[in-house]
């Protein structure tokens, strides 16, 4: 019997899936997550996924969406997880935050602080306008949610950022 | 005045720039998989790396509520309550690892106190490892209790680890670079007064368990979703300067948790496992698998091709996945429980001789490089000519010696590896890969000029001289050449 993994090579294969999304991926979650390098775990975890689970996602007409599903809930969870240990253990959550970046850019822009602080799915709607730069309907198809629901949660997650931010919102939402 | 979208499409961007170091292990992968001669390397490392995803599924995972969406829950649940070897309640959990070692005369405590396990070679030789950390390096000794056999993992600046034997505290020379993950089922961290810390777990059902570190000065709680016994340290996701370590009563550093509690691996070769109602598939990456099914009242095994009498394999999410095994053409051995809820099932048909020799000869080829993403490889495949088993042989260095008497080449700093079994059968090849960067392509300018000879430090004896003779580098950039060699012994 042979594993239910994604052929390595060829179109489709895993190496050409892993090569297109790696870095996308690794940025869409470490948006979400607050850390670069948690974020590329939890991008390799969803592809490694994607790996595993073989033929269901070889023959999927948008692989790249079930993965990003996948990003997504993992970014998620961790954040659960994260928060859960706060509570547990502050201390902890203090050594091991993220190092090595400046203050206020990257993960640490106090865009990505406030999108955070979002509703979760405010908070992957954003995070998939703006790091893989996707439109409406895009962001839809991800998520496998109308556009209109997407729509109205990008409208209300930027009302949010415009707030806590003091920036202006953009008029419209589309693309 | 920004606006929201200006905002966060500069966000975005620096997000994107953010994380592009720490996915430069992945561009190195890829360039391994261009090459078909990699293939082997790159299934493998595609292997450890599942396990590293597994690892960190269970470090990650909550157990409260959904997320957005939830396109992975198709994977099935194998949470259940059974019952442990030693009749304790207990859940078995979605994920795990199994461990299978090789037939011992001595006993196994199956409790927290069990295998300090590094893949590949450590779990036959740690039936209740002591793992210490150097306080003040990105390592960990996994130390054989009351014995003098310990394993050095120590994570390398690129994401690799290096492993290294020592029995009586002398290096053997055997040392492995791994792209991987080093697991233990126990783990502790000495302070800088030698005193080891303890890992136990707690909370054996609960999604908030906890890892507690202890050591003479006290203890420390680490939350952690656990489920078990079983912690996975992940060296590979540390780098220089990252240091797993407790000091003061504070833990940092990346763990990866991993519970099992109804398998244990035993120092008899045994497995005890309770999988109820689950089909345990040990597979080889390379084809062959045994299948061991429960049903109504008793399980079922098959097997195919079965060759290995030590495997490591990954339950998680229903879907057995081999990590690692040592295939030496044994048969199977199965020993069938008669409860299906309590299972216990053996897999050691030979156990390896625990006592190989280092005074070995190899018969060698090299196959010079191929690559891509400005590297290049260079397999060293060496078979083990002798009747007896052997230390895998440690690469430490070499160089390519041009026509014209450049050292155009050095890979001692770039050596890699397939998975180098613990012991080397007779006739068994193991393949070293070597690495180097285009700033000493021989391939290149810097030294367009064919090479001669491959000068090979193997362990800590004189180095070895390959000539490469019937070619040129010209050539065996663009192809291979072989050359049979014989090391010394």
């Amino acid at each position: 019997m042979e594993p239910t993994l994604l052929p390595v090579t060829g179109d489709g294969g895993f190496e050409a899936v892993y090569r297109s999304e790696v870095h996308a991926l690794s940025a869409l979650a470490a948006s979400l997550v607050g850390d670069p390098e948690r974020g590329a775990e939890i991008a390799h975890e969803a592809l490694l996924r994607a790996f595993r689970s073989g033929q269901k996602v070889g023959h999927m007409d948008r692989p790249g969406a079930w993965v990003r599903r996948v990003t997504i809930n993992l970014a998620i969870d961790a954040t659960r997880r994260r928060r859960r240990e706060a509570r547990m253990a502050p201390r902890l959550l203090a050594s091991a935050s993220p190092e090595g970046s400046p203050a206020g850019v990257g993960v640490d822009d106090p865009f990505w602080h406030a999108v955070r602080g979002l509703p979760e799915r405010q908070r992957a709607i954003v995070a998939l306008r703006y790091v893989e730069d996707m439109s409406l309907e895009d962001i839809a198809r991800t998520l496998e949610i109308a556009v209109g629901t997407v729509k109205s949660a990008l409208n209300a997650a930027k009302a949010t950022l415009a707030f806590q931010l003091g920036e202006e919102e953009d008029a419209d939402g589309h693309h | 005045m920004d606006t929201i979208d200006e905002h966060g499409r500069r966000a975005a961007a620096a997000v994107r720039e953010q994380v592009r170091p720490f996915v430069r292990d992945a561009a190195e992968l890829n360039g391994l998989v261009e090459a078909p001669a990699r293939r082997t390397l790159w299934w493998t490392v595609a292997a450890a790396a599942v396990v590293v995803a597994i690892a960190l599924t269970a470090f990650f995972a909550t157990r409260d509520g959904r997320s957005v969406t939830d396109p992975v829950d198709s994977v099935p649940s194998t949470d259940a309550s059974s019952t442990t070897a030693a009749g304790t309640p207990a859940k078995v959990p979605s994920s795990g690892i199994v461990l299978l070692v090789p037939t011992s005369d001595s006993a196994s405590a199956i409790d927290t106190t069990v295998h300090g396990v590094a893949p590949r070679f450590v779990s036959d030789m740690f039936d209740d490892g002591t793992v210490v950390s150097q306080p003040d390096s990105t390592s960990i000794v996994v130390q054989e209790p009351g014995g003098s056999r310990r394993v050095l993992a120590t994570a390398q600046g690129d994401g690799a680890e290096s492993l290294a034997l020592w029995d009586a505290g002398v290096a053997d020379g055997r040392k492995v670079v791994l792209y991987g993950f080093v697991p233990a089922d126990k783990v502790a961290n000495s302070t800088p007064d030698g005193q080891p810390y303890e890992l136990h777990t707690i909370g054996a059902d609960g999604s908030d368990d906890a890892l507690v570190f202890q050591n003479g000065g006290g203890a420390f709680v680490q939350s952690a979703s656990l489920m078990g016994g079983t912690v996975h340290v992940l060296l590979n996701v540390l780098t220089e300067g990252e240091q797993y370590v407790i000091m003061g009563g504070t833990s940092v550093g990346p763990i990866g948790t991993r519970l099992d509690p109804t398998t244990y691996s035993s120092a008899d070769g045994t497995v005890q496992a309770v999988f109820t109602g689950q089909t345990i598939r040990l597979q080889r990456l390379s084809g062959g698998e045994v299948t061991i099914q429960w049903g109504d009242d008793r399980p079922t095994l098959s097997s195919v091709e079965l060759e290995s009498n030590r495997m490591i394999v990954n339950v998680a999410d229903g879907a057995p996945f081999l990590v690692d095994g040592l295939f030496d053409g044994a048969p199977a051995v199965t020993r069938l429980p008669d409860s299906a809820t309590a299972a216990r099932f053996v897999l050691a048909a030979d156990a390896p001789d625990l006592n190989p020799t280092i005074d070995c000869t190899w018969t060698g080829a090299v196959v010079m490089g191929d690559g891509a993403m400005g590297s290049h490889y260079t397999t060293l495949s060496l078979t083990n000519s002798t009747d007896r088993p052997c230390v895998a042989p440690m690469v430490t260095g070499g160089a390519l010696q041009t026509a014209n008497g450049l050292v155009g080449l050095r890979f001692d700093r770039d050596l890699m590896t397939t998975p180098l079994p613990p012991i080397v059968a007779p006739g068994q090849a193991v393949d070293v890969i070597t690495q180097t960067s285009s700033n000493y392509d021989v391939c290149g300018a810097i030294a367009p000029v064919p090479a001669t000879q491959v000068i090979l430090q193997i362990e800590r004896r004189d180095p070895v001289t390959i000539d490469v003779v019937g070619d040129t580098i010209d050539a065996a950039c663009g192809g291979s050449v072989s050359q049979a060699i014989s090391l010394p012994g």
